[in-house]
């Protein structure tokens, strides 16, 4: 008995050893590859998952849910919605494409998506990550900017064969350059969980409560003009040389399992 | 000890793997949203069985491999899940002779531990790495799979060796 108990433990230090370097390898992201190729072990369940008709969506189709129907009429009523504001943009592009040509400025490409799924499987209940059903075979790379109908999501930070990670921008580690709609303030947008913070603007930085935060396209990892995040609160300490700004962000994943993966402009990897 | 080492009947490595398997599916398989927090660890309550069921085979690193396919498949921080998995399997393992002879309850009230335990492990790294704030609700899944702890022995014992733990 105390002989088994030992062997137990001689045998767990090793492996709590080995737990906590594999931990700390990963967070300093010291071995990339190798955890690319261990994230293979997952496959053969994410297939399962995936399988059209497969378990996942057999799952999924018998939970109580909004009635069919409702979300029907309701994606109708916002298709015709979209419509009408795409007949204006499509003037305005034009518009703009005059202007630009009587400007000679060079013409600013169209960003092309792909569109990929949440998958549920990796949705740990507390981490701001998450997972799609996109990978190296679809063409997926580092740092590409993921969003939805809403606005930004965030941006690929592991790519598996057919799956990768993405960190959200609510990830405290995330940043992404920003700029308010109304003044044209160039900013940065930081992640805080669940929330956004916008850090380092000087006590007359012009800035309010409810003002729209979009990508600025600073940096070249984020294409320009997609939102962000909505200013919830500006606070004005009077001890501190920065203002203190919370924002919510606009893109909810809980709204929709559907995403949007931007090809990254033009510009090679800058960061 | 009621049976003597030599009489017991080991459970087989293919029953342990597909029960082991099918605990990880079940942790993985899309639940609704308002089950989020409330979701039971079934490799936990697997690893536990074995454990007290076949512990010349299923130990520290039988739970520590289980909870490593978890990272991975969470696309967690590697290392974590198997951390917590392994630590379950050194106590579940390691007392299983005078586990395996006390009441269901008190085999329950354990499990809650261990899996408050490994639950507090998961958040505590996700709060190191991550940032996020530590809720209760957090620790609702323990106490589900605490509470499971008697459906999942009636239906493991009939894939291990005859007569509850052999």
């Amino acid at each position: 008995m105390r002989l088994k108990k030992l062997r137990l433990l001689q045998r767990f230090f090793p492996l709590l050893l080995l737990s906590v370097a594999m931990m700390f390898a990963s967070h300093h992201n010291l071995l990339p590859q190798a955890r690319t190729a261990a994230s293979t072990v997952a496959l053969p369940f994410q297939y399962l998952m995936n399988m059209p008709g497969g378990i996942a969506s057999w799952v999924g189709a018998h939970y109580p849910d909004d009635s069919l129907y409702q979300k029907y009429d309701d994606l109708l009523i916002k298709q015709l919605q979209l419509e009408a504001r795409l007949q204006r943009y499509d003037n305005l592009r034009a518009e703009n494409e005059r202007l630009k040509e009587l400007l000679r400025a060079p013409r600013r490409r169209v960003d092309h998506a792909l569109s990929a799924e949440i998958i549920e499987i990796g949705l740990e209940p507390f981490t701001q990550r998450i997972a799609i059903n996109r990978g190296a075979e679809s063409g997926i790379r580092m740092g590409q900017p993921v969003i939805n109908a809403d606005g930004v999501l965030g941006q690929i930070s592991e790519v598996g064969v057919r799956h990768s990670v993405v960190t959200l921008i609510t990830h405290p580690n995330h940043s992404i350059p920003a700029q308010i709609r109304r003044s044209g303030l160039r900013t940065i947008v930081q992640g805080a969980v669940n929330q956004v913070l916008v850090p380092f603007l000087p006590g007359l930085a012009d800035i309010r409560q409810g003002d729209v935060l979009v990508t600025s396209g600073v940096g070249g990892r984020f294409p320009s003009g997609y939102k962000v995040a909505r200013v919830r609160e500006v606070i004005n300490d009077t001890n501190s040389p920065f203002l203190t700004v919370h924002a919510d962000v606009f893109a909810d994943i809980q709204s929709s399992g559907k995403v949007l993966l931007l090809h990254k402009p033009s510009a090679p990897d800058a960061k | 000890m009621l049976n003597k080492p030599a009489q017991r009947v080991e459970a087989r490595w293919e029953r342990i793997i597909a029960t082991t398997a099918l605990a990880v599916f079940l942790n993985v398989l899309p639940y609704p949203e308002w089950v989020k927090f409330a979701r039971p660890d079934w490799v936990t309550l697997a690893l536990f069985y074995w454990c007290l069921a076949a512990p010349q085979r299923v130990g520290v690193v039988y739970g520590w491999l289980c909870g490593l396919t978890l990272d991975l498949i969470h696309a967690a921080l590697p290392g974590q899940y198997a951390l917590g998995k392994a630590l379950i399997a050194l106590v579940a393992a390691g007392g299983y002779a005078r586990l395996r002879l006390e009441p269901l309850w008190v085999q329950s009230a354990l499990l809650l531990a261990l899996a408050s335990a490994d639950t507090a492990l998961v958040v505590w790294i996700h709060y190191l790495a991550e940032g996020i704030e530590v809720r209760a609700v957090y620790w609702l899944g323990a106490l589900i799979t605490a509470l499971l702890w008697p459906l999942a022995f009636a239906l493991l014992r009939r894939a291990g060796p005859r007569d509850g733990f052999g």
